[in-house]
Parts: structure tokens; sequence; C-alpha cells
């Protein structure tokens, strides 16, 4: 079965092979080392001189890969930790999106890639989810796939459909992950937008209408298979919604889920107050207003640095354990 | 010899009416926003684009690029004019005004110093298509300070890329005279990071010019980074009606004004010719958007 | 590490009790002592209080009875400490008196949902793990049987029958205080009007709130003896001696009145409370004090600490008694009286609006506003 990091690198091997405007920016990239995560590992050996392994300067980088957009190339720059995505902040906000939108006839198709999320013991500064600071920013996409879906095609379906800059979020933990299909219990059906991207719709039951509807994305996809399996065997019927583009909001397709459902619970796994699950908590009520059972539940981790010891980590951070409860904190209200 | 100078007086009176007509709409509230002019600058921009390809050479400009971008695309006065305006028929249809202007390979934004590592993935891009291109950017001394600057130095230097990095000493950024915002001498940060420097008298749009035509010849062969460095002086103010600069500093650096330089080259009739000739244009200009 | 909250033993008569609703959500900080919770028996509700500062975590759904010693809650030290259903399992097996529970959590949100007990249902059905299945089953049977002749559901006859813990109630006297209890039934969960009656045949046939007016007051045996509902509650106030004879009369029968008390009311520790008791919303009763049966609380009346009342009182809106007033039996107080401490109220007596009682009253008195006295001549 292949992992989620197999499947990306099989992604840019298909691009490389087949487009000759993509190039791959970075730090450490290159062979032998191939990347801090090993994403592509091997390109640089069978493409020659397609893979540029950059000074540590992730502004200057940044700025690098917008000119190469601006000029025709189809630049996919690797943020070694989406930590440092604070640095290249100016470069994406103020130039970036700006030449695709305030210029006229100009497109700058940069694909940011970056591994965010904890889970791994790297403490403060290299355990957090920061695309929550690019949420909102206007034309900016924010694409970030789960487990449920195939990372590898998600960037080609970018590279093809996309002028605009595109921030493409990676979870550390989910690289070695299998991708999920359906199993006897856990259905997996891949609903496809007119952009042709995917949104996950899992469920754990198979007659019957859902008992709540669980909205996510990203990383949180690895709390889910046994989180569902193990509510399942309780007769909790869960459908869970993982879109792979979560900004420009999905909100139209994640409507009809929780209308269904009637009770809902958004898990993100960047820190509370003001994230992309509160955002599409607001959007819910107002498409829904007095349509739902009960308050929408919002599931995140703390906010508070993310400690590097283990125990410590674990109680910051996002949890099976925290979804869990607030599904059924949802599901007690009367 | 003396055609090339009158082109030169031209070009550079045309800038100079402009942006001076700008501060005259400005006043008279037709304007909003902010400008910011060239005035006392323009041989820079003169001097360097004449220099260049515009077929495939690339500029990147910044908040003060009306003379950049008037040397570099003439013919689109009216489409800059227009979106300075804050017309729809502008070059980026109202929505970049002043600061944000791109035609062709033209580009500006308002962000100091971030244009820096846009121009050199141009000259990245320029090298790996092979097409012989140079990458120009300007930048103020004020802008010297930003870090990403020195990033992207390191990159052009590291990488042998064809940028070439024109910093415009005008002695001020803002309101804050360059002794105030500097440790060292700008002249010495490129050669550090093994980008080949020349400084030159920015008000001498003789000397820009040929200086330019000679990095620019030998960056075609090499393809490496230059940074030509431009002493210059800011005649007006920073945006519109915001100097505190005395009256004395500013008069005696009035003899330093490039176009007051070339009249004396030049015969009185020429002159007073050209002086007719920019003014009709801008006049036209005017009328066709129904300004008076 | 957690300490857990578990149901108490409140009285010997009930082995289990109602978790009425928690004092403060999920993940609040609560002192020491502060109450926490209302748990309610079959004679009364009680405060259970803090046994240290921490954060409070609701473990089990209100509305549901449970035995004495189950873990209904946590208090954690942190936010972050987790608890799960596990936790409570393996703490209280060491105690003999809880019976693990084998039901799906389904199953449980369901029941919590409609108000069955599942204690109760397990019982009923010792050998299989309740589902989603059987409840829905059950809720099924209990509202498909209509009644013919009134419209109350037959198929609760049965107190607990189906493990429904619902109080039944049949309200007696179809004025506005009719509308009061039906207003505040509709946010207790334990509670049910099954109907009213009233003497006044005009009204018969008539809907208050929703709910019918079924005849008048002959009916109530009829209704019992049908077991149609658990206990009555009076809103019959005009006349206090009215109110007395229907409270004795239907006591003598065996019949039993409810304590009807709106959520909002505060009553605090060491209360004791009677039968047959109206309290309507933002009243507040105070730790010590002792109310006996039969009394109208109208809303926002105050018993500070201490004070005794008798039986057959009616509160008018904002009377406020201070602490340790000793009220007899059949007082009639108006709106926004307010009783100095230490005051003793004879029998019978009435208190007009307004008045401010600095001394005590004997029996039969009635006192009168004494605003329009003049104090003082100013020259
Ligand atoms: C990143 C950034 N910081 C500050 C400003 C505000 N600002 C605009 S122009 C200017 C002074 C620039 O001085 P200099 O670089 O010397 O250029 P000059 O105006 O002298 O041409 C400042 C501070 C800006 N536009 N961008
Ligand atoms: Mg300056």
């Amino acid at each position: 079965m292949p992992t989620y990091l197999k499947e990306l690198q099989q992604g840019l091997f298909t691009l490389l092979t087949n487009d000759q405007r993509i190039i791959l920016l970075g730090e450490d990239i290159i062979d032998p080392y191939g990347g801090a995560f090993k994403v592509t590992a091997g390109l640089s050996t069978q493409f020659p001189g397609r893979l540029i392994t950059t000074p540590i300067a992730e502004a200057g980088i940044t700025g690098v890969a917008v000119g190469l957009a601006l000029r025709g190339y189809v630049p996919i720059l690797e943020i070694m930790f989406g930590d440092f995505l604070t640095l290249c902040a100016d470069q994406i906000i103020n130039h970036a999106t700006k030449f695709s939108s305030m210029y006229s006839a100009v497109s700058c198709p940069l694909i940011i890639r970056s591994p965010m999320g904890g889970g791994r013991g790297y403490g403060p500064t290299h355990s957090q989810s920061l695309e929550k600071l690019f949420l909102g920013t206007p034309h900016l996409k924010i694409i970030s796939p789960s487990n449920f879906h195939n990372p590898g095609r998600t960037i080609q379906q970018i590279v093809q459909y996309e002028s605009n800059p595109v921030l493409f979020i990676e979870h550390k933990l989910l690289y070695s992950e299998f991708l999920q299909v359906s199993n006897e219990i856990i259905h997996v059906n891949l609903q496809s937008s007119e952009e042709g991207y995917h949104t996950a719709i899992i469920k754990n039951y198979t007659v019957g209408n859902p008992d709540l509807c669980l909205i996510s994305y990203g990383g949180t996809s690895r709390f889910l298979p046994k989180l569902l399996t193990d509510l399942a065997v309780e007769e909790v019927r869960i459908i869970a919604v993982l879109p792979e583009v979560i900004d420009p909001a999905p909100i139209d397709i994640l409507v009809p889920y929780a209308a269904a459902a009637r009770r809902v619970v958004i898990a993100e796994e960047s820190t509370a107050d003001f994230g992309w699950a509160v955002g599409i908590a607001g959007m819910l009520y107002e498409k829904l207003w007095k349509q739902l059972d009960c308050p929408i539940k919002v599931v995140t981790s703390e906010r508070c640095v993310i400690p590097t010891a283990s125990e410590q980590e674990k109680e910051v951070l996002i949890s099976a354990l925290k979804i869990e409860n607030a599904i059924m904190e949802v599901l007690s209200w009367l | 010899m003396s055609a090339q100078l009158e082109f030169f007086y031209e070009k550079m009176l045309l800038i100079r009416t402009f942006e001076e007509t700008l501060l005259r709409l400005f006043s008279q509230g037709y304007l909003r926003g902010t400008v910011h002019t060239c005035i006392g600058q323009e041989a820079c921009a003169v001097g360097i684009i004449a220099a260049l390809n515009s077929e495939q050479d690339t500029v990147c400009s910044n908040h003060r690029g009306h003379g950049h971008f008037l040397m570099f695309s003439e013919q689109n006065m009216y489409g800059l004019f227009a979106e300075i305006l804050g017309l729809e028929s502008g070059i980026c249809n109202g929505k970049g005004g002043s600061q944000h202007l791109h035609v062709t390979n033209f580009y500006s934004n308002g962000i100091l110093g971030g244009m820096v590592p846009v121009a050199t993935g141009i000259a990245l891009a320029h090298k790996l298509k092979k097409e012989n291109a140079i990458s120009v950017v300007f930048v103020g001394d004020g802008a010297m300070a930003e870090g990403i600057i020195y990033e992207s130095l390191n990159m052009a230097a590291l990488w042998q890329l064809p940028l070439l990095l024109v910093v415009e000493q005008n002695q001020i950024a803002q309101s804050t005279p360059w002794t105030l915002e500097h440790g060292s001498i700008i002249e010495d940060r490129s050669p550090a990071f093994g980008v080949p420097r020349i400084a030159v008298d920015g008000n001498h749009v003789e000397s820009v010019y040929n200086t330019a035509k000679e990095l620019i010849t030998q960056m075609r062969i090499d393809n490496a980074p230059r940074c030509l460095v431009l002493h210059t002086y800011r005649l007006g103010p920073h945006s519109k009606g915001d100097d505190q600069r005395s009256s004395t500093e500013l008069a005696m650096n009035q003899e330093k004004d490039p176009l007051k330089q070339l009249e004396i080259l030049l015969t009185q009739q020429i002159v007073t010719h050209i002086k007719m000739r920019c003014q009709k244009r801008i006049s036209d200009m005017l009328t066709h958007f129904l300004i008076s | 590490m957690a300490i857990t909250i578990s149901m108490p033993l409140l009285n010997v008569n009930d082995d289990s009790a109602i978790l009425v609703r928690w004092l403060y959500p999920e993940g609040a900080m609560v002192n020491k002592d502060e109450a926490i919770c209302i748990v309610e028996t079959t004679k009364s509700a009680v405060d259970l209080y803090a046994e240290a500062n921490g954060i409070l975590r609701h473990l089990s759904p209100t509305g549901i009875a449970y035995k004495t010693g189950t873990v209904i809650g946590f208090l954690t030290q942190s936010v972050e400490e987790e608890v799960s259903v596990l936790d409570a399992v393996v703490e209280t097996t060491e105690n003999p008196t809880v019976i693990t529970p084998k039901w799906t959590r389904k199953a449980q949100i369901l029941a919590q949902r409609f108000g069955i007990d599942l204690n109760l249902l397990a019982a009923q059905y010792p050998d299989v793990s309740i589902t989603e299945e059987l409840i829905k089953q059950v809720v099924a049977q209990h509202q498909s049987t209509p009644s013919a002749e009134i419209a109350i559901e037959p198929s609760l006859q049965h107190q607990h029958s189906w493990g429904i813990t619902q109080e039944r109630i049949l309200i007696l006297g179809g004025g506005g205080g009719a509308a009061l209890v039906l207003d505040i039934l509709s946010s207790i969960a334990s509670q049910t009007a099954i109907g009213v009656l009233d003497n006044n045949s005009s009204l018969v046939g008539a809907k208050i709130l929703g709910t019918d007016v079924l005849g008048d007051f002959s009916l109530v045996m009829q209704l019992w003896q049908e077991k149609k509902f658990d206990s009555l509650i009076s809103t019959v106030v005009r006349d206090i001696d009215d109110r007395a004879a229907i409270f004795e009369r239907f006591t003598q029968l065996g019949i039993p009145f409810a304590n009807v008390i709106a959520p909002s009311v505060a009553i605090r520790q060491n209360v004791k409370i009677g039968t047959g008791n109206l309290i309507v919303h933002g009243g507040y009763i105070a730790t010590g004090v002792h109310l006996g049966n039969n009394n109208f609380l109208a809303a926002g009346t105050y018993i500070e600490h201490h004070s005794v009342i008798g039986n057959h009182c009616t509160f008018g809106p904002r009377t406020s008694l201070s602490g340790r007033v000793t009220v007899a039996d059949r007082v009639k107080f108006g709106t926004q009286v307010a009783v100095e401490p230490f005051i003793e109220i004879g029998t019978k007596s009435v208190v007009a609006s307004g008045v401010v009682l600095t001394s005590h009253v004997p029996a039969h008195s009635i006192v009168k506003n004494t605003t329009s006295v003049v104090i003082r001549h100013a020259r």
C-alpha cells in the first residue's frame, strides 16, 4: 500500500517528467539528502538542473520563486518547516498574491509546499500549524490533503488548474501513513469539485442518517480510521467531511452534510480561537441558522507553546480523545 | 552627440512636466492616495533604462517609479496617467495606482526592498531560458537597510545571475537623512557578496547612461550580477508637501538639477522647442482626460 | 488526579436520585464547598458541593436517575486532564452497589434525549446490551398507543414502566397560575404536565399553553385510580382556606403533591422543603430554610437563611424575608413585602403589598401599607 510520502514523490516525479515549466526549489532538497522529510528524494538525480538547493533565506527564496513564476515557470518551493512561513509572509501576501491580482493579465503560478503540525517532539518552533495565519488572504489558495486524499494527484491538479499562488500544507505525521480506502466499517467517497479537487466523505455506517457531521482537514485525518471504527461499535454514526481545499472556504460543499446531520464538530490542529474551524462554524451558523439541533463544537490544540516533552506535547495538541469528547458533548445536547 | 543630449533632455523633461502636473492635480483634488515624484532624479531613470533593450530586459521598480515607467514605456503615458487618476482605463485597471505598475517587462511594488528577490528570480528565469536578458531592479538608499536585499545579493552571486541592482542614493529616506539610516557606506555592501559595484554621479545623465551601457554589455557576456550606485538628490518632497529640509539646503542643491545641467549644454532655441513640445503633450493629455 | 463526584445516599428510601442539572458548565472553575449540581429524589432536591477547588467535568447526562455511588462527574486540576467513561468504571466497580451498565454510547445518548432511565431499562433486560434499536422500540411503544377518552398517554400508567422517569403532574386550577406551572415544566426534564383541572366548566376543553383542561376537580380521583398522573400541584391562591382545603383533602386520600420549582430558583444548602410547593422563577431559598407544604412563592421571592415557613402560605412577587423569620400557616403576603430579621408572623395574617415589617405580627392580623403616615411636619 502506498504511503502519503510515496504518492507525493510520485506526483512530483510525474510533474517533472511531463511539464518543463516545473522547477523545485528549497533548502536541502537535492540528493543524497533529498529534503528534510525526503519528499524530493531521488528527484535531483533523475532530473538534473530541475531542482535548486537554496541558501537558508526563506524570504529571499520565496521572492526568487515569485520571479520565476512571473516569467513562465511553475516553481514548487519547499519551506522545510511550516513554522518558517512567517519569514515568507511578505513575499506571499504583498508580492505573489498581489501580482496576480493588481496587475492586469499577469499570472503567478507559485506553489509553496510545507510540512506543518506537531506530534514528533520538535518543540515550540517546529510543530505549529501556521496555515491559520494565511487564511483569508485574497488570491491565495490553501490546500491541505489528508491521507484520505492522494497528495500526488492533488499537486498535479494544482499545476494544471491554478495560475495563482497556492500554499500546499502537508502534515509531518501523514508522510508515513498509508492512504486510506474503504473497508468493512469505513466507507470513503471522494467528491470532486468543478476544479477537480477532492473532498473526502467518510462514513462509519451504511444505513440511516448520520448522528453527527465531523468537519476537518489535513493531518487530523490520522485519528479518523480508529476513532470512526470505535464509534461504529458504539452505534454512533459519523459522517466525516475532509475538504482538501481549505481556503477559500469550501462552505458550499460542507453545508449539505452539516444540514443533514444537524450536529457538527469541527476539528483543527491549530491553536484555539480565530482559526479555520471557528471561521467555518461562523459560516455554517449563517447558512444553517435554526436548522441545527445544537451549537457547533470546535476542537483545536491549546493556545500555548507546543512543548517538546512527549507527555506535555500530547496534552497540548489535538487528539483522538479530544475529538471524541467533543463528539459526545455535541450528541448529548437534548 | 547633441542628438543624444536632446533625446535625454526631452525624456527627462517629459517626466518632470508629467510629475509636476501630478503635484498640481494633487493639490487641486484630482488625485487621491499618494504619489512619489522623482523630481531631481530623472537622470537615473533615463540613463539606465535608455541602456536597456525593453523587448528582452526586465525592470522592477519601487514606490518612486513614474520616471522609470515613462522611460520604459512612454507609449503607455496615458495608461499611467489613468492609473494614477484611479480610472479603470489605467494600465492596472485602477487597482494598482501610483506605486503598483505593470506593462510587459515592467513591474513595480510599494514594499521597499521586496522586489529585489523577485528581480533575482526573474534573473534566474532569464538565465535558465538562456534569454541573454538583464533583470534590473531599482531601490533607494533607505531600502538598502532591508535584509531581503542581502539574501538576494547572496543568491545572485551564488548562482551568477544577470541582476543589476541600481541604488538611487538620494541621501534621504522619507524624512531621514541617510547618515541616520546606515552605519557604513552603501558602496561597500555588494562587493562583500561578490557582486561588483560602480558608483557614478546620478544627476549626470550621460555618465549614468555610459556606465549602464558598459555594465550591461559586460553582463550580457558574463551573465553575472552588478550593483550600480547613483549619487543623486531628491529635489521634491517625499510624496506631496512633506519636506522638512531647509530652503537653504534645497537651494544649494538646485544646481545639481540634471535638467539644468543639460540646458547649459543645449542651445536656448532647442531647449525652448523641447519645452513647448513636452508642455503640449501634457496639455493634450489633460484635455484628453477633460482636466483643465 | 481527578476527584470523582458521585451520587450520594440522599435518604433511606431512595437508592437512586436524578441528576437534575449541573450548576456550572463543563470546564468551569469551581471552588471547594460551592454547590455544583442539583440532584433530586422523589422527596426533595438538594445540592452537591465541591470537595475541592477544580475544573468541573460532567460525565453523566442530566435528567437521568443514577444509583447511589455512581460517578457522575469529576473535578480535575487542569483543563487538559483527560477523563473518560472508562476511568469512571474502573473507579466504581469496587463499589458493590454500582451496576456496570451495558449499553452503547448511542443508546446512552438517546436515553438521555428521551428521558429514559437506562439503569431501570437494563434491569428489565438483564442479559442484552442495550442498543439504539431497543431504545427506539421503547419510545415507539409509548408513543403509539393513543387514548380514546382523554388525551393522556395510557402507556405511562405505571410509573417507571419503560424506565421513563418523568413525574406526571396534574395541575389544579386553570387560571394564570396554571400557565406559570406549564411554563416552568417546559424547562424541567424530569417533570411533565398531563392536564389541568378547573371547576369553571366553561374552561373545560380549552388548552393552556398546549395542555388540555380535562374537567373539574371531581376527575382527580378517577385519573388517580387510572394511574394517569403521579402527583398534583395546586395553583389556587385567591382563597387561602380553599387552597389549604384542597391540599388536605387529596393528601388524606393518599394522592401526593409535587414540588414545582423553576430552574432559576436558587435552593441552597440544608434547605428542607415539604410537598405541594410552587416556586416561580428568580426565587432564592437560603441555607437552613424550612419550607412546609403547599406554599406558593411568586417570582423573585427571597427567603433568607434559617427562616421557617409553615404551610399554605402565598407570597406576592419580590417579597423578601430576612434571616430567621418565622411564618406560621396560611399567611398571605402581597407584592414586595419586606420583613426584618427575627420577625414572627402569626397564623392567618395578611400583609399588604409594599409593607416593611419591623415588628412581630400576631395571629389573624391585617397589616396595611404605612407609607402615607406623616413622619414629621416641616415648618
Ligand atoms: C517595507 C516598507 N517599509 C516602509 C515603507 C514606507 N516608505 C515608503 S518610501 C520610504 C522611504 C524610502 O526611502 P528610499 O529607499 O531611500 O527611497 P526614496 O524615497 O528616497 O526614493 C518609506 C519609509 C514602505 N513602503 N515599505
Ligand atoms: Mg532615498
